[in-house]
Parts: structure tokens; sequence; C-alpha cells
């Protein structure tokens, strides 16, 4: 099909932005937010949209069946790129077309480069990755597969129609129709899979799947970098409290750029990412201009207020900035002697919504950039218990976001999701059960 | 002979159709690459989908409709009607009892939705 265009037609869609879709697999928060704000990149939220799918980070071996299909949902012609710390052995056998780049490697310059062959020609799109065949084949009641009663007269591929559920707005029922959603659906934190009931755009019943183990065996390796390292290197070595705080409020603005994205404010996003990547402690009033900025009615006040809310007892329960969001002055930083010499309080909003959930960051944010200015070399001795910057998921998950999600709206939810800053890959711990 | 030259024209422009439309099947296959299932499923996030896509869901505006169409009938019958009773005398009287009744039981079941109410 390529390779009849007139050349100046494919010269101006090689030199377009290239659609991307990123999967993202465990310890690849910072490799996400570099990919949404890097030039010649346009990430997308489907890989109906995509032309090269870039899978980050370590994906386990229960996350690859779902990353083979959406492999085979990108449209054709189609490239694949592996941007993945280590661990690049198995591939030949798991994965024989990846193209892999490692942490040190210019993924920029890969993926423009891998566009510029499929639109060029000079390099052939990838077959897909499953077989040609439904799970179930249709059949309907009659003995040579046809007949039946009601709308399709049978189970449609094995799939059976939407049955129906209690309405919970005004009483009027409608089908209730059961989706899977994750573990590679972009605002979702890594390996994160929802099996979302939905009565119209509302969320009917939420069952939470089952999530990526500790130490799984899978493809890639973690992409860390130092806003990881400066955490995990404090099992080993002591850290100084400055590049603890740098690294927190690195991952607070980090964390912003992907809840600016859900709203559309990718502009704002990009300054964001920006200025997480040049951060220094004397950058804080421009953070305070930020929250300011973004608190404005038309930005994030009116989409974020209200929304996600939660009481007291569960935002206990999620503990970090969620519970200090909520009015908890809870935080392992004031037991630690270190930041008892610097006259450490923890910082706390009243609402406990999603809107005073990225103002605790921010806020978070600003006194972690005020304490990495004054804090000197005082340092944290191997370890201590210090507050992470989003503590690990709890163990009551199944039954925490299933009453935090249910009832909501579904783009309530989903900014619900992402304002809890759940990430599997920092820490790696629950069940190692295979994804449903 | 007339006949047969209207008969040959009817045969000859279904003949063109017909060609066209296969033309553009056959046009449109050929364009289009071959599509695996796992590659025309809906993106969801990776996983497959538990139930068929087509459901039904409520047309919330229905009782609206129903309450518009009722009046509206109302109006629209009852204008000309209120022109010619007095000449048509009791027979017409009685047609429009009946009319209304039928539209009636249109309000009667948006009632019983509790569609009157305001919410």
């Amino acid at each position: 099909m390529t390779g009849r265009r007139p050349p100046w037609l494919t010269m101006l869609a090689a030199d377009a932005e290239v659609p991307v879709f990123v999967a993202r697999g465990l310890g690849a928060s910072g490799a996400a937010s570099h990919l949404r704000t890097a030039p010649r990149v346009h990430v997308v939220d489907s890989p109906r949209a995509a032309t090269v799918l870039v899978v980050v980070g370590h994906i386990p071996d229960t996350l690859l069946p779902a990353l083979r299909q959406v492999h085979d949902q990108l449209t054709t012609p189609r490239a694949t790129i592996w941007w993945t710390g280590g661990g690049t052995d198995t591939f030949a056998t798991s994965w024989p077309q990846a193209l892999v780049v490692d942490a040190t490697g210019d993924v920029d310059a890969e993926i423009v480069a891998a566009h510029r062959g499929l639109v060029s020609g000079s390099r052939s799109t990838e077959p897909p990755l499953l077989p040609d065949i439904d799970p179930v084949e249709w059949r309907g009641v009659g003995p040579y597969g046809h007949g039946g009663s009601g709308m399709t007269g049978g189970v449609p591929f094995g799939r059976p129609l939407a049955g129906r559920g209690d309405d919970l707005r005004d009483g009027l029922t409608l089908d209730v129709v059961p989706v899977w959603v994750g573990p590679f659906f972009p605002p979702f934190p890594a390996g994160l899979s929802l099996k979302v009931t939905f009565a119209g755009d509302v969320v009917h019943a939420v069952e939470v799947g089952a999530l990526p183990g500790a130490g799984s065996h899978g493809l890639g390796g973690q992409l860390h970098d130092e806003v990881d390292a400066a955490y995990t290197a404090l099992a080993r070595e002591p850290v100084t409290v400055a590049r603890l705080e740098l690294a927190r409020a690195r991952h607070h603005l980090r964390w912003l750029t992907g809840l600016l994205h859900l709203y559309g404010l990718d502009a704002l996003g990009r300054r964001v990412a920006g200025m997480e990547r040049s951060l220094t402690p004397d950058r804080a009033p421009e953070l305070v201009a930020l929250a300011r900025r973004l608190d404005q009615p038309w930005v994030l006040k009116r989409a974020t207020a209200g929304v996600g809310g939660i009481g007291t007892e569960a935002a206990a329960q999620w503990g970090g900035p969620v519970a200090r969001a909520a009015g908890i002055a809870v935080d392992a930083r004031t037991e630690l002697a270190a930041y008892r010499a610097l006259n450490f309080t923890p910082v706390v909003h009243p609402a406990g919504d999603a809107r005073d959930r990225w103002r605790q960051r921010l806020a978070e944010a600003v006194q972690s950039l005020e304490i990495a200015g004054r804090a000197g070399d005082a340092t944290i001795e191997p370890g201590a218990q210090t507050e992470p910057p989003s503590p690990p998921p709890p163990g009551e998950l199944d039954t925490l976001l299933p009453n935090l999600l249910t009832g909501a709206e579904w783009g309530d939810a989903v900014a619900s999701v992402v304002s809890l800053d759940l990430e599997f890959d920092a820490h790696l711990t629950r069940r190692p059960e295979p994804v449903a | 002979m007339v006949a047969f030259a209207a008969f040959a024209a009817v045969a000859s422009v279904l003949a063109a159709t017909t060609a066209l439309a296969l033309a553009g099947r056959w046009l449109s296959g050929a364009r289009t690459p071959e599509v695996t299932v796992p590659e025309r499923l809906p993106f969801a996030g990776g996983l497959p989908p538990d139930v068929h896509a087509w459901n039904r869901f409520h047309a919330r505006y229905y009782v609206m409709a129903l309450l518009f169409l009722t009046f509206d009938m109302e109006m629209v019958y009852m204008f000309p009607w209120a022109v010619v009773f007095r000449s048509e005398g009791v027979v017409a009287v009685a047609e429009i009892f009946v009319f209304i009744s039928i539209l009636a039981l249109g309000i009667l079941y948006a009632w019983r939705e509790r569609s009157l109410g305001w919410s």
C-alpha cells in the first residue's frame, strides 16, 4: 500500500507529530510524564489513534495477554518500541519484533524514526500477535446455530447481553453494562484493572481486578530515575533531607501533569513538566503562583470541587496526602529528628475531595522546596521510616475503591482514581494473582 | 414497442445501479486491509469484553414526548372541531369526548410513571 504515494506527501506525513499510545508498565511514572511532554510526540488515549506503541517499564507476565490485545488494536501501519531498563534478553522468545531502547537511549528519536520508516515504506507494519479466531463462535438456539428469542437470539460470540439493574438516580431502570477497564487504560495507574458496571454514564458497581504482584516475572525492567532513586536509596545509605524533599516535590509535579492531561490542560501540563525537570528550591514561589492559577473556577476548581469526596475514616486508611487532604495531620516525618530540627509540621486541607487533594500535593511540594532550601546537609539514616511521596495502596483497596467510585459519573470516577496517586510499581506489594 | 423500450430503460438503470453498488463494494473490500478479530475488539485497556455491546438503554425523554404528543394532538384537532361542532351537533360532541378520552389514557400513563411532578 505504501510506496506509490507522491514523495512530497510522504515527506509531509513523516514530519507530522507521531501519534503514540503509551502502555505503562511498572516503574515508569517518569517515563510516561516524559513522553507526554516530548516535542515530536503526541500521546493519544486510544491505540486506535496511534501509529507507535511505546511500552515503558516492566510488564509482568500477567499483563502480557492484555498488552498483545492492545498491540493488535493499533491501526496499521504500526510499530512497537519498548523503553525499559534492563532485562532485554528474554525479548527474543516473548516479543520477537521488539525494538528495545534502554534507559539511557534516545526514545524520542527512535519513535520518530519508526514513524518515518512506516510512512516511507522502508519499515513494514507489524502483523497482529493474536490469532484471528473468535473466543466463542456465534450460535443461536437452533440446530444450525440459527434463531432464538430476543434481540439476538442466543448468546452472540459467547457474550451474553447486558442485564438490567436498579437505577441509582431516578428509578428508571436501564441495562447495566459490565466493562473491564484497564490494565492499560491511560489515566489509571499501571496494572490497575476495574470491572466497572455502567448504568448509562453512572458507575453502578466496581470490582477491583487482580493487581500485578511483587517481584513478578515478566518483560523489561523498571525505569527508575532520580525521583524514585532518592527513596529507594534510603534503604541502603544515608540520604540528605534536601534530596528527599526535592524528589517529593518532583513526584507531586509529575502526578499533576497526569491530572492536567486528564482535564485536557496539556499546555499547562507541559509547563509543569518543564518546571519539574529543572526544579530547584528557589522556585517555590512559581509553584504558589501555579496553585493560585489552577484554582481559578474555569481551570480546575469547578471541575474537581466535590469530586471523589473521602470521609475521615476512609481517608485514614488511604494515608499519605489523601489523609492530609481530609484534615488528618498524619505524617511520618514528624517522628524524625532531622525534620523536627527544621520545625516541620504537616500541611492539611479540610474538604477531602479531589480539589483538596491536588491543592494538598502542590502545598506539600512548596513546603518540600522550602525545607530543601534550608535543610543544609541534614541527613536521614538508612532504614528510617520517612513519609513516601505517596504511600503504598492500602490492603482494603477492594472495598475502598468501590465505595469511592459507586454512584459517580464516569468522568468524576476517573478523576477520583487519578487524584489518589496510586502507583503499584513503586512498591510492588499486594497479591501476585493473574489478571482475570 | 414503446412498452419494450420502457422496460429496457428500467432494466438498464437497474443493471447500472447494481453494477455501481458491486463496484463500490469490491473497491472498498480491495482497499481495506484484512482485520482480525482481536483488531476489531473495542479498546477499554486490553481486557476482552464480558458482555455483548448490544444493550438496551432508557430513552429518558419518552415521557416528555408522550405528554407533548397528547396535548399537541388535542390542540390540533380541537381547533377545527371548535369551528364546526355547532353545525355538526351532538355527534361531534360525542366524538370529541371519545378522542379526548383516548388521549387522556396517555396522560394517565404519564401520571403513573410520576412524570407530572416537579423533580
